[in-house]
Order: structure tokens, then C-alpha cells, then sequence
């Protein structure tokens, strides 16, 4: 009935560390992917997933009980994200392959298309898109994540999904097999 | 609807918002429909990226570093600071109280471990000294939940009744109270009129 994560974290502000594998078995995949995705890099996806961790458990006494676990994590995820930044420079996006690749180097491709498009959509609209896309968090808790309001959060799902169509429009096209 | 107003909202629409008025206007606008399902395959495709899989020595590694101080090297000011406020701990005739958090960790504890005739005294002391906290809210549901458990259902109802904020009444509290409270007026119907 009482929510696990708040549980854990009373258990964290008295000390006991070991509770925070619960913490990081439960949200630790989710957190490492949306990092990954943030940064386009699988070694600092790893480094800041530690870090966000060892801030929950350091910071344990800021944290107010109420199920607002995941958005508090995932602040504090995107705002090691945002120091960071994205570390690989913008690749340029090109065009699709000719004559037509076979179905799994297409995959390959669009993956690698997706990717670059990710490294030219600005924060923060990259932050709403991630999250509210691929990590399935809701509007509400993205808002509290990213600090302002679910309208705003809205309004940047909106521009950043807008943008990452057109970069991928030539990817995506019917005609292509 | 506009085609410019269209595009502000198809975001939503991907997402289950209905809209009646710009689902009439992608009826009649090849356009707008062809963007709309730009957006979808985009999304679909942001989607499939392939997760990366949490490496099991990352857990460890975390662990391992919640045992270390954060810094290696501390300055000898630090470290002479913070030599003295051990002294003034140490020498402190009262020990500190625990805060409600710490007390309601305490409290869950003892529950945990079975151990209501300890737990109950310090959970209840939680709701007395910190009626404002949520973890007075915290060690309400912890209690109700335990004389639920017990089969003492007026005893689950008082502590049930003792929630403050509004945002703790979740929709399954809010069924175990009516539950707990439909069997209390069952059990009173029972009761002979004297």
C-alpha cells in the first residue's frame, strides 16, 4: 500500500546503503536508457547512471515522501545530462543508402539516422522527448523533472517530435523499402 | 482549425489526448494527415533504438562507493572542523532526537521485524510531534495497515481516518478505508440495542 520507493528512501536517510539496490534494480535500466540516449554515449550513459545514484543516496534528506520517486530521479539524471552535454559532435545525417539496403542494414541505418537527429535536437526539448517518448514517464512527472509546467512540457514534445520528423523524413519515406 | 494550429496538437493526439475539432480538420487535409503520420514513424522509430542493458557491476560498483567519504584528500581546516563537531556530538549531555523520517524508519522496522509492541509507541509518535510531515501520513497508513492485518478493523479505521493530506488517500487507500469501514458498521449492526 505505501509506496516502495518512499520506503526505501526513509530507509537510505537512516544509512542503510544497502537499500539502494532495490532502488537501482527497479530504475536503473531506465536511467542508464535515458541517459544513453541524452548523451549519445554508452561509457558517460554508465558514469552519470552512478552518479545519479550516488546523489539519491547522498541528498536522501532533501528527498519529500509522496510517489514523487521517478521524477525527482529523472531531475536529477537530466541535469548531469545537461552539464555534460552531448559528447559526440553532430554527425551529418545522410542521405539513405542507394540502391536499397537489405531490411537489416535499413534498420541499421534509421538507428544511426535517429541517433544523429537526437545530437541536433536542443535541450530541452531533447529532455521532453526522451523522456515522454521512450521512457514512457507522463506529462505531470516530466514536468516536475524538468522543473516547469505541463504545458511547457507539451509545448516541447510538440516542437521536439516536429523537428525529429523532418531529420528523419528522408529515412522514413513509404517508398523506401 | 488552422493547419498551423493542427500541428501544435498532433503531438497530443499521438499521445491519446482527443481532439475532435483537429481529427475533422485531418479529415480534410491530406497534408496535415501526411505530417501526423510523419510524426508517428518518427516516434516509432525513436522507440526501437535497442536498449543497452544495465551491467551488474555497475550496481556493485555504486554500492562499494556509498561506503567511501565523497572526497579523498580532505583540507586539515575540514578536517579539524569536523573533528570538533564530533567532540560536541560526543559531548552533548541529551542524544538528538531522530527526526520523523527516522522515527518512521524505526517504526517500519520494527514492523518489518514483527515487532508491533515497539513499533506501534514510535509510529504513533511520529503523527504527535510531526502532525505536518508526510511521514505522519506514512506511519498513519503503516499503523491502519497493521490492525487491518490484525482483524482489529476500528483500531485500521481511527489510524485511516488520521490522514491529513489529501494526496495520500491514493485509490487503494481510499478502497481499503471504505472496505474497513463497511465491515465496522456491519460489526456494529450485530451489535444488540440495549
Amino acid at each position: 500500500m505505501l509506496d516502495p520507493d518512499d520506503l526505501a528512501m526513509a530507509a537510505l536517510r537512516e544509512g542503510r546503503a544497502d537499500r539502494l539496490r532495490e532502488l537501482i534494480d527497479r530504475h536503473g535500466p531506465v536511467v542508464l536508457n535515458f541517459l544513453h540516449r541524452m548523451t549519445g554515449d554508452r561509457a558517460t550513459a554508465e558514469d552519470l547512471s552512478q552518479e545519479t545514484f550516488l546523489r539519491i543516496y547522498r541528498h536522501a534528506a532533501r528527498y519529500v515522501p509522496g510517489g514523487g520517486f521517478r521524477a525527482w530521479l529523472f531531475a536529477i539524471a537530466r541535469n548531469l545530462a545537461y552539464k555534460q552535454g552531448r559528447k559526440r559532435a553532430p554527425e551529418p545525417l545522410a542521405p539513405p543508402a542507394a540502391p536499397a539496403p537489405a531490411e537489416a542494414a535499413r534498420a541499421l541505418e534509421l538507428q544511426a539516422a535517429v541517433s544523429a537527429a537526437l545530437d541536433r535536437i536542443e535541450e530541452p526539448f531533447r529532455s521532453a522527448l526522451v523522456l515522454c517518448t521512450v521512457d514512457g514517464v507522463s506529462y505531470k512527472e516530466a514536468a516536475e523533472a524538468c522543473g516547469c509546467s505541463v504545458k511547457t512540457i507539451s509545448s516541447r514534445l510538440a516542437r521536439a517530435r516536429a523537428r525529429l520528423r523532418d531529420l528523419l523524413a528522408p529515412h522514413l519515406r513509404e517508398d523506401l523499402p | 482549425m488552422t493547419c498551423e494550429e493542427s500541428a501544435g496538437r498532433m503531438s497530443e493526439l499521438l499521445d491519446g489526448v482527443p481532439g475532435d475539432e483537429l481529427e475533422a480538420h485531418l479529415g480534410g487535409c491530406p497534408a496535415c494527415r501526411e505530417g501526423l503520420e510523419g510524426m508517428r514513424r518518427a516516434d516509432d522509430a525513436l522507440r526501437r533504438l535497442p536498449p543497452i542493458e544495465w551491467p551488474p557491476a555497475l550496481t556493485e560498483s555504486i554500492l562499494r562507493r556509498t561506503n567511501r567519504p565523497a572526497r579523498r584528500f580532505l583540507p586539515i581546516a575540514a578536517c579539524l572542523a569536523a573533528a570538533a563537531a564530533v567532540a560536541v556530538l560526543l559531548l552533548r549531555p541529551v542524544p538528538q532526537e531522530p527526526d520523523a523520517a527516522g522515527l518512521y524508519a524505526q517504526g517500519r522496522l520494527h514492523l518489518d521485524q514483527g515487532d508491533a509492541a515497539r513499533a506501534i509507541p514510535v509510529l504513533r509518535s511520529v503523527v504527535e510531534r510531526h502532525p505536518e510531515s508526510p511521514w505522519a501520513d506514512a506511519s498513519c497508513l503503516a499503523l491502519a495497515a497493521h490492525f487491518e492485518k490484525a482483524g482489529d478493523d476500528p483500531a485500521a479505521l481511527s489510524w485511516y481516518t488520521a490522514i491529513r493530506r489529501p494526496e495520500s488517500i491514493t485509490p487503494a487507500v481510499a478502497r481499503a478505508i471504505q472496505a474497513v469501514a463497511f465491515r465496522c458498521d456491519v460489526e456494529k449492526a450485530r451489535r444488540p440495542v440495549k
